[in-house]
């Protein structure tokens, strides 16, 4: 395999559920090597496209191959060389954490010896030596996670899919993980991430696909993609929802940019270029304004905002969309 | 590029001994083995760590038979039965071979969850392995239960009364029967959507089941139209070639299953694996694939 071979290619996958198109002609090409995230809303298509690529799932058509054997016709090779760690910890909660990577390593085609060695290696490389003789159904979600993921580890593959690593997971164990992930990449493993949050693909990624109703929509280095979007943002939380459209031409004007209201929320945000400055400019503008507020904040571009920016409607729009066709089929 | 130009550079230097890329038939086996193993050796410990089914499918049939055999053993016991807690042990033998499904259909609930599943199948193990652990595992159990309750028999007074001989094909009787429905198990397993929904319908099901036998009153205590669905019960063919073959009181009855108690103890085990194991391979084949 040279070098310019893709870790991952998939062409033209389409998978369909009934009448829900999960994957809807999916294009990937990741470099070895890199960490490429795989990045959309719920019900996009990212399980699925991950689930295809681990030769878990058949599509419907189009074809794929990963380090460099075909999913579908070589799917025992592909197997010796990936590592999954899904959406929820699939670790066997009544085995201790060694007992765990002990007996998966077996089922790696380790033998007994091998599998020891392996198992203390990945106990103290995932900093769970303390807990290895403790059972994982009393692991913490943070804890469990990284035994997940030293599983998948244990045949060291060269392509790792992680399916939503830090999903539910808490700011602290969801950096250790990151951590990890990093690591990772230090030893020349390509890892697919899929994730619900910008931030993350941001963090781990050395490149971004944005994923839409199954299909590919916009492709490129974090960086690229941010500044499509747009960057940082300014949030104001008014008391009383009467307020919004006087707190909205407030910041409009204090910052000289179009304001968006989010009445749900009672929230209005506009663009912080510069975070600093819109943050005083803001604050300036509603003292003795008379309007009462509850919080302000400045924050990166949500997700929601990628895909105003990319589709000209957000992702919770999406969601809308789909409990409104709903209500009406009712 | 063709699957062999890939170098076996890109494979892990680490020691340990990892299975070359393409197995031959023989290693396949072998690796099917050991998976086995590793995988029985994982079910052992489910069964200690987590006891309350494998207890509750003990102490259920045990209870009823305490209760029968010393509450209710005088009103209970069938004229012409001079041991009533003779004639019950092998009843109490059948009943927790039955009660085994319900373990043998949560773990393989447990173990194709979609979950659990993926991890296994993204791996280079053989899958059928988690089959072929389950039912290993589960009539190892058999095996220790049989000797488990045979003891407590003892104590109560029971005796195997016609050669060891007799005694063993009693145990082969039973344990046929639990491997039959080990494969039933299985197939529940697969069937139904989650490990909790199993219980749900194993008990509601088999404790009717094993009442409308001849395990505890003989059929002609049972209403007219129920008689011939006790003696075709095979529960009832089950008990009664145990009590047969054990040398123990049996009840006195014409029907034709009672009479050719034995033959109908093998034939219906057998008959119903080849109906489901097939049904049950055909299935985890279709979520394996």
């Amino acid at each position: 395999m040279s070098h310019t071979t893709p870790a991952i290619r998939a062409e033209g996958l389409r998978k369909s559920y009934g009448a829900t198109r999960a994957l809807d002609g999916l294009d990937l090409t990741v470099r070895a090597g890199t960490v490429f995230g795989l990045l959309g809303p719920n019900g996009a298509g990212k399980t699925t496209a991950v689930r295809v690529l681990a030769t878990l799932l058949r599509p419907d058509s189009g074809r794929a191959s990963v380090a460099g054997y075909d999913v579908l016709a070589q799917a025992d090779r592909v197997r010796t060389r990936i590592g999954l760690t899904g959406q929820y910890a699939s670790v066997d909660e009544l085995l201790t954490g060694r007992e765990n990577l002990l007996m998966f390593g077996r089922l790696y085609g380790l033998d007994a010896a091998g599998a020891d060695e392996r198992a203390r290696s990945l106990l103290e490389r995932f900093d769970l030596v303390g807990a290895a003789d403790r059972r994982a159904d009393g692991y913490s979600g943070g804890m469990r996670r990284r035994l997940d993921l030293a599983v998948s580890l244990i045949q060291e593959p060269g392509v790792l899919f992680l399916d939503e690593p830090t999903t539910g997971l808490d700011p602290r164990s969801r950096l250790q993980v990151w951590e990890s992930v990093r690591a990772l990449t230090a030893s020349g493993t390509t890892v697919l991430l899929t994730t619900q949050y910008l931030e993350e693909a941001d963090q781990l990624a050395d490149a971004v696909a944005v994923i839409d109703h199954g299909r590919v929509i916009a492709e490129g280095t974090p960086d690229a993609l941010k500044s499509q979007v747009g960057g940082d943002r300014l949030d104001v939380v008014v008391r009383d929802p009467a307020d919004l459209a006087a707190t909205a031409r407030l910041l409009g004007d204090a910052v000289s940019a179009p304001a968006s209201v989010h009445r749900e929320e009672q929230r209005v945000s506009v663009p912080a270029e510069d975070r600093m400055e819109a943050l005083t400019r803001a604050v300036r503008a509603l003292d003795g304004s008379g309007l009462r507020v509850e919080d302000v904040g400045v924050r990166r571009p949500s997700l929601d905002e990628v895909f105003l920016g990319l589709t000209g409607s957000t992702a919770t729009d999406h969601e809308n969309d789909r409990e409104r066709t709903q209500e009406v089929s009712r | 590029m063709t699957a062999t130009a890939v170098p076996e550079r890109n494979r892990p230097r680490s020691g340990g001994g990892l299975p070359p890329l393409q197995l031959t038939r023989g290693q396949r086996l072998r690796k099917t083995g050991t998976d086995t193993l590793v995988l029985t050796r994982r079910n052992f410990r489910h069964m200690v760590r987590d006891p309350f089914e494998p207890i509750i499918a003990i102490t259920m049939p045990l209870v009823v038979v305490l209760l029968f055999g010393y509450v209710f053993g005088d009103v209970m016991a069938p004229p012409g039965t001079e041991n009533y807690r003779e004639f019950l042990v092998p009843a109490m033998l059948t009943m927790v071979m039955l009660y085994g499904i319900g373990g043998t259909a949560s773990g393989i609930a447990r173990d194709t969850a979609r979950d659990v599943m993926s991890r296994f199948r993204s791996m280079p193990m053989s899958p059928v392995a988690l089959l072929s652990a389950r039912a290993l595992a589960d009539m190892a159990r058999a095996c220790l239960e049989v000797a488990l309750l045979l003891l407590v028999g003892f104590a109560m007074g029971w005796r195997f009364e016609d050669g060891a001989g007799n005694a063993l094909a009693a145990v082969g009787v039973l344990l046929l029967f639990r491997l039959a429905l080990v494969w039933l198990g299985v197939l529940m397993g697969l069937v139904l959507p989650t490990a909790d929904s199993v219980s749900m319908v194993v008990y509601p099901l088999t404790f009717p089941l094993s009442m409308l036998s001849t395990s505890f009153i003989p059929s002609t205590a049972m209403p007219d139209w129920l008689a011939p669905v006790t003696e075709w019960n095979p529960i009832s063919m089950v008990v009664t070639a145990t009590r047969d073959l054990f040398g123990n009181p049996s009840l006195p009855s014409d029907a034709w299953p009672a009479e050719n108690a034995l033959l109908m103890a093998v034939v219906v085990p057998v008959a119903l694996m080849l109906l489901v194991t097939p049904l049950a391979v055909r299935r985890f084949r279709r979520i394996s694939r």
